[in-house]
């Protein structure tokens, strides 16, 4: 490996912008640059989904974040890699993470963002509560379970 | 001992409030934490065999012996992304 790579993480309350954190990752040395940015769904499990709001253990979500881009760096060989990941009040549409990743090649471009985005899924401290027609619902994994009252604030 | 607590999304709502304070004796566990919690809120005791233990911000476990300081955190299963 010639040299670490550049790693940026944040957790934000700000929209998400790709071509800003694109451009993070920017490098005279990539042949790719790849994205994956996941948005807020109208449907889930079945039920219509009108709103989410997420949460996130801030100091944490950054810690494991800024762990798991280390973990893929070395093992792709990447030139940057760029996770910022959205907290609060998402609309239908709109992105709730970000990941860039700049490499020498695409081959480890497209493993390293499946990679961490699948990491970031079962390991960084984030959360997401969903509101429908049906009420608000805390997501854990497969389960749907009924946020109390007073959450959907 | 005196350490902090913090608990997120569905422990936090479960508990009414996201942090504490506890005095704990010398060598108390996360799981002496999640007692005193439980004191206080009973609603939490469903949720103990889908908690996560961090401590000082990494994964930890429930019976390691905490130190002055430390922030223990209850973590739900996590759903980001």
């Amino acid at each position: 490996m010639a040299r670490p790579a550049l790693v940026h993480v944040a957790v934000v309350k700000e929209a998400l912008d790709v071509a800003t954190i694109s451009s993070r990752v920017a490098d005279p040395g990539a042949g790719a640059i790849a994205t994956f940015a996941g948005a807020v769904r109208d449907h889930h499990a079945g039920k219509a989904v009108s709103h989410l709001e997420y949460e996130a253990y801030d100091s944490m979500a950054k810690a494991t974040l800024a762990e798991v881009a280390g973990e893929a760096s070395e093992r792709w060989d990447l030139l940057g890699v760029a996770i910022e990941h959205r907290v609060g009040r998402l609309e239908i549409g709109e992105a709730s993470v970000v990941i860039a990743v700049a490499t020498a090649h695409r081959g480890e471009a497209f493993a390293a963002l499946r990679f961490l985005i699948d990491e970031l899924k079962v390991r960084v401290p984030i959360w997401k509560r969903e509101t429908g027609p049906d009420g608000t619902h805390w997501i854990e994994g497969p389960d749907l379970i009924a946020a109390a009252p007073e959450a959907a604030d | 001992m005196r350490v902090k607590v913090v608990l997120f999304a569905r422990a936090r709502e479960a508990y009414g409030e996201g942090r504490a304070i506890l005095d704990l004796p010398p060598s108390g566990t996360a799981r002496d934490c999640f007692e005193a919690l439980t004191q206080k809120a009973p609603a939490l005791e469903k949720l103990r065999s889908s908690l996560l233990i961090a401590i000082n911000e990494r994964y930890g476990d429930w019976d390691g012996p905490l130190t002055d300081g430390d922030e223990v955190a209850f973590i739900p299963p996590v759903s980001g992304g």
